[in-house]
Order: C-alpha cells, then structure tokens, then sequence
C-alpha cells in the first residue's frame, strides 16, 4: 500500500514537472499558437504590431473574421479581426498597437454581429481569449476602473501567464452575471467605443461601424434592443445606420446560429461597401 | 460528478484513503463507506434522485428475502414481478412516458381521433437504465434459485450503488459482484496499479478521443442539411469514433477504479470496430448489456432454438429491445432493427459463431480477407450508428441520401477543417495503438511492462502530455443519458 502511496505521488510530481517544463517550452517557442482556439486573437495582435502600407483596417468578431480572414489579404483591407470574445476592448486594443506601430490609415472598420457589444468581459470565454491574450503589464495602462474591476470578478486572473494554463484551454467555472440593465451596449463597450473614437479624431480616420449577416431568428430580439443605450453614450452617430444595414438571412445559412455556412457569398458585397 | 472532472479528483483519493486506512479493511465498514461515497457521487449531480435508487434497494432486498422463504409458486412470481413493476415502472415513466404518449396521440390522431394530453417536463435520472437492469438481475437470479439472496442489506445497497459503475455500467450480473462484498478484501498492488493504468487510458480515450470527435460530429450532424456527403461521411465517422472513445472510455474508468478498491468488474468492450462480423461485433460491444438481454430475454425466449420464425422474431426482438434501451426514439429502435437485419443472415446459416477468437491471433497483420471483412463491418455499423446519433428518423434518411449522392465524390468542406486534421490523426493513433493490443483487456495494458521502470514511466507520461494538450472541449458522457 504505501509502495503504491508513494509511487503514485512521485508520479503526479514527475507529471506536474513534466507538464510544465513542456509548456515552458511551447510558451517559449510559441508552438501553443499553432491550432489552440483562440490562436486567431494571438495572430491578431501580432499582426496589429507589423508595419502595414494598407490605408484601410478592419477589425471585428470571429464572423468579421470569416468574412475577412486575418491570415489572408483582402484586397488592400488589412483584417485584425478574429472574435467577439475579446470585447470592445480587445478590439480597440489591437487599434492602438496597429496605431502606435506607426501605421496610417484613412478608414477603419468595425464589423460586429449585434451581439458581440454586449460583451462586459464576463463570458465564459473571457479568461480564455481575453485574459490569456490581454492581462499582462503591456496592456495594464490603457484598462479602466471598470475593466480592472471585472477581471478582479473573474476566477484566478492573477495565473493566465502560468505556462500550462497559457497553452491549453483551461479556465475556471465562471458564471456569468445574468441581470444585466443593458439591452446591447455594455459600459466596458461604451467606454471603449469612446475611446475609438477618439482615437479616430486623433489619428484622423474615418471610422465606420458595420453588423455581420445575422439569423433572421434573431431579428426580434435585435428589434427589442434600447437604441436610447448609444445615444445616451453619444455614440448615436457611430450607430446611425447599423441596424439598418443588418442583413437577416434565413437560418440554414449558419452553422451555429452566428457563423455563416459560406461567408464567401458575402464577402464580395462587404468589399464594395467597405472601398467605395 | 463526471469521472474526467476536478471534483471526482479530489473524491476519488478521499474515499481511497478512508477505505483503505480509517475502516481497517473491516468489510462491513468499507460497504457502508461504499454506500456513502456513492450516494455522494450520484447526489453530486442531482441529490432528489438519490430516493429512487433508495428505493429500488429497498424493494428488490425485500422481494429478495421474501423469495428465500416463500415456497409458493404463484407467490414467487408475484413478488418477482413486484419488482419488475416496480423497477420498469420507474424507468417506463421517468424514460418512456412522452413517447408513449405522444405516439398514442399520433397514432390515434391517424384514425382521425384527436385526443388532448400535454407532455410532462420529466428530468431522466441519470444511469437509471443501468441501475435499474442491475439490481433486476438480482431478483430474477433469486427467483430461478441461481443466487442465495443476501441478509445484508449494506452490501446489498453497495451493490446496486457501487459508484464506479452506478451511471454507466458495466451492468454487473449479481451473481459475479454481489459476493465480491462479502469478502474481505486485501489491497494488491499490482492490481492497484494496472487499475491506475487502465483509468490512464479510459481517460485518454474519453478526453482526448472522444471530445475531439464530438466536435466535429456535433456539428457536421447539426448542420448536415448544408453539407455535402463526403463530409457527411466524415461526421458519421467521428461518431463512431465518439461513441467508441466514450463509453469504452467510461468503462475502463470504471473498471480501473474498481481495481482499486479490490473489486473486479466485468469487461464491457473488446475492440468491437475489430470485429469481422456483426456477431462478433455484438459479442465485443457493451458485453454487460448484450449478454444482460441474452441471459434474460433471449434465452427465455427460446434463443436460437426452435424454428427459423422464432430464431428471426427472437433476433428481433432482442436488437429492438436493446435499441429501445438506449432511449425513447425511434431512431434507436430503428438503429436495432439495423443490427438484427445485420445479424440475421449470420444466424440463419449458422455462421454467427465463426470469429471467436481475437483477429490475426498471434500476427500483427490481419490477412486481405480478414481486413475485407473488419472494414465491411466497419461500414455497416458506422451506417447504422447515423440512426443512432440523428435527431430523428427525418434527419437519420436525409442524412444518408445525401451522402448517397453524387456530392460523396466532393472534397470534404466544413468549418475548423484544419483542426479536424489535428482529430484524424489522434485517432488514427489510437486505433494502431488499440489493434497492437488487442489481445488484452484493454490496450495498453501489457505495454512496455517488461521494460525499465523509467520507459514505461515516460510511456505513461507522454499519454498524460496527450490528454493534456490535446483534450477536446469537455462533454458530457453520452451513456450518461441512458
């Protein structure tokens, strides 16, 4: 009995130090990049630091993603966008890097299903595609009272960079908060949004906010959003056509309800309204 | 409490230790503890059913020590049917009532009756088709005199609670585990251990295997009316695959943990995909409950003896029977009229007996014949698993003609296709591993035993560094459902 005690203890160390030397190693060689979910963010902000001569950028949701891969050139659109996960936060983030790069550029784009605003960072997915990504010293200047709050709520923020949490999916049992007082903008998007946009009276671009193609199965509850939400946040503007420009397709065309079976069939349309 | 989870982690070396350490390996202590921890374990996930498995205890020892006494024939089959009531009625209401119900209204609807009855909101106990058809075997083996019924009503409830096996079997028989609680059990070592090794494995299976599928499968099912049937094929294969990694997964999990407290179950899965005929498959596939339904419908029933037209109606009814098991669909009930069609033509020339023993006995390759017919085989569970995991029977046919079309000679073309890559490959790993041991109880369990302590050690670690890095997104066991 105790020769199995004790073989089966000095097993879980040599697998605990076994784990984590190997994910030393993966974190070290970036080999965790390589095919984990969320891998599409990490590429992002690697993107968002290159010097780019591209004169119009898109940033958006992982259905911006399909519709303009950031892995491939979308005919002079340079495409940080890769998921809703990371919030608006996330999305003004990569605008800054790709800003404070030294790029130029005359237009931006923010392609975002409806939805994808009301993210607040208190998904199940925030410790997985925004912490992981995101919660570092590099970052920790540009979060607000709000956001620092809201990554205090969440489970062992303080471990995203230890390495066999970087490099798998793990993340802790997090339950979101249900009542919310906001039908589609939260206040960490409100903040943010803000933020882009003084972004884009600083760096002077024009900054456009477009909806994905969603599930006409959705339209009532996009009807019932508070539109008063972005004009109390003086972002009435940025929204003016938003809605209206949603294009509700029937729901055979997604896979999960958000994602487009063939977002090739929409993509020609999305570049003409983007370069004209 | 899932076995691939933090919770079962931490309660697993608990009941470990108190079993071994504070009972003093007094048996009526480690049943009572038994009992506890598995109440615990089922209570984890919904404690309210807790009184059903209670119950169920609580009948079937008293219809068990009634039988001992009563000499009466037409008495016994009053109390053995007591407990099949009892016992099918909790499964009937908690597991068929809707459908019953809403196929009496249709059926009565046809003929032009409208008959208004609402659904009722019921929640399926978990495990209950396992437990239910454990602690049956019990009195039915009471009442043929088979098994001494039990005055010990702990080791009784260990029994029908053990919680290795409460939520998805193996099914045990109560003559094989029963007895096992009554004797003192002694801690071996190398029992331990190869228990450990086989939780290794049942986990890598579920995890890695399993999770991965089920990924794909879910959504090349969920979206199979967009897809064309080369992909449609794919899906069908990571089911197979799913299920197979699952539920064996499950067992050897079981099975290991088991180990650990000196008790020995029953093996529930034999390489089944290796199998060269469908025989052979059901001989190789959930062996708990195939050879349950053998020993207590099919032989009663007059199994394979008799005229052609009881060896086709007990073929039959069996492979319905088991399908109904599964769940109230008819894609189920469908998926087992599948396998007896499948079946048939074995027993009807008596050739449902020639794969006995392991394929390519003694060689590493199968020959050209034995390949043909384990993918033959292969192919034709696979098709009928597409019953079993659609949404209905609508779904299961559109399914198939689609992959029946001309779009099967397409590239296959879905969404994380990359990724799916990463699945393909893992798996067919696993089935090399898998065919180089399939002579054994479970695949890796005579690896690299007669090497260096330090090789199989690193053996062993590099399957920790592939559940680890290469987990699926957790999923539930599909079993759990039944």
């Amino acid at each position: 009995m105790k020769k199995f005690i004790k073989k089966t203890i000095l097993f879980l160390f040599l697998a605990v130090v076994f784990i984590e030397i190997l994910s030393g190693i993966i974190v070290f060689t970036k080999l965790y990049l390589i095919g984990c979910p969320g891998n599409e963010i990490y590429y992002s902000i690697e993107k968002s630091k290159r010097k780019n001569k591209s004169k119009i950028l898109l940033i958006g949701d992982s259905v911006g993603n399909q519709l303009f891969s950031n892995r491939t050139n979308n005919d002079g659109i340079n495409s940080l966008a890769c998921n809703q996960a990371i919030g608006v936060v996330g999305q003004y983030l990569l605008l800054n890097n790709y800003l404070k790069t030294g790029n130029k550029i005359e237009k931006a784009y923010m392609v975002l299903t409806p939805f994808s605003f009301k993210n607040n960072l208190d998904q199940v997915f925030t410790y997985h595609y925004f912490l992981k990504p995101f919660y570092s010293s590099e970052y920790d200047s540009l979060f607000t009272e709000t956001v620092k709050q809201q990554i205090k709520k969440i489970p062992y923020h303080q471990f995203t960079k230890i390495p066999h949490i970087l490099v798998t999916t793990w993340a802790p049992k997090f339950i979101p908060t249900k009542e919310v007082n906001y039908t589609f903008l939260s206040p960490i998007s409100i903040e943010y949004l803000i933020k882009i946009k003084e972004l884009s009276t600083k760096h002077n671009f024009e900054l456009t906010i477009l909806p994905t193609p969603t599930s006409s199965q959705k339209r009532e509850l996009i009807e019932r959003f508070d539109t008063n939400e972005f004009a109390k946040a003086d972002l009435a503007q940025e929204f003016e056509n938003y809605f209206n420009k949603i294009i509700y397709l029937d729901s055979i065309e997604f896979y999960d309800g958000t994602h487009l079976i063939h977002p090739e069939n929409y993509t020609v349309k999305y570049k003409n309204e983007l370069v004209k | 409490m899932f076995f691939n989870s933090i919770d079962f982690a931490i309660f697993l070396p608990i009941v470990f230790i108190l079993y071994w350490f504070v009972t003093n390996s007094n048996i009526k202590l480690q049943n009572f503890l038994i009992v506890i921890a598995s109440y615990v374990f089922y209570g984890w996930w919904n404690w309210r059913f807790l009184s059903l498995i209670f119950f169920s205890t609580v009948v079937d020892y008293t219809v068990g020590r009634r039988l001992r006494i009563e000499e009466d024939k037409a008495k016994r089959k009053i109390l053995l049917w007591t407990s099949i009531l009892v016992n099918f009625g909790f499964l009937g209401f908690f597991k068929y009532y809707n459908f019953f119900l809403d196929n009496f209204i249709t059926a009565f609807s046809f003929f032009g009756f409208e008959i208004k009855a609402n659904s009722l909101n019921i929640i399926l106990p978990v495990g209950i088709s396992f437990y239910t058809f454990q602690t049956l075997s019990y009195t039915i083996d009471v009442y043929k005199r088979k098994l001494e019924p039990t005055k010990d009503f702990v080791a009784f409830s260990a029994f029908v609670s053990f919680f290795p096996q409460l939520v998805a079997g193996p099914i045990e028989r109560a003559t094989h585990l029963l007895p096992q609680f009554y004797k003192k059990r002694t801690f071996e070592y190398s029992k331990a251990v190869d228990g450990m090794r086989q939780i290794l494995w049942g986990l890598f299976k579920k995890m890695v295997v399993a999770d991965n599928c089920a990924v794909f499968a879910n959504q090349i099912f969920n979206n199979s009316a967009n897809l064309n049937g080369s992909t449609l094929v794919l899906g069908a294969l990571f089911f197979t695959f799913q299920i197979y990694g699952d539920f064996s997964g499950y067992s050897d999990i079981a099975i290991g943990t088991s180990r650990l407290f000196g008790f020995d179950l029953m093996r529930n899965f034999n390489f089944p995909y290796f199998s060269r005929d469908i025989a052979e498959f059901w001989r190789r596939w959930h062996i708990s409950l195939s050879t349950w339904f053998r020993d207590y419908l099919y032989i009663p029933l007059g199994g394979s003896r008799g005229s052609t037209w009881m060896k086709v109606r007990n073929t039959f009814i069996i492979f319905i029977v088991s399908g109904f098991w599964h769940g109230a669909n008819w894609t189920f009930i469908v998926w087992g009229v599948l396998n007896a069609i499948y079946f048939l033509p074995l027993l009807l020339t008596n050739k449902n007996r020639n794969n006995i023993e392991t394929v390519a006995h003694g060689f590493f390759f199968p020959s050209i014949k034995e390949f043909l017919f384990i993918l033959l085989t292969f192919g034709l569970t696979v098709f009928a698993w597409i019953f079993f995991r659609a949404n209905n029977i609508g779904h299961a046919l559109s399914y198939i003609s689609e992959i029946f079309s001309a779009s099967l000679f397409a590239i296959p073309k879905f969404t994380r296709m990359k990724s799916a890559l990463t699945t393909i490959i893992l798996v067919t790993a696993f089935v090399l591993v898998e065919w180089k041991g399939r002579e054994e109880q479970y695949a890796i369990a005579k690896f690299f035993l007669k090497r260096k302590i330090v090789m199989r050690w690193i053996y062993y670690l590099t399957i920790v560094f592939f559940i680890f890095y290469f987990k699926g997104d957790k999923q539930g066991f599909i079993y759990f459902q039944f």
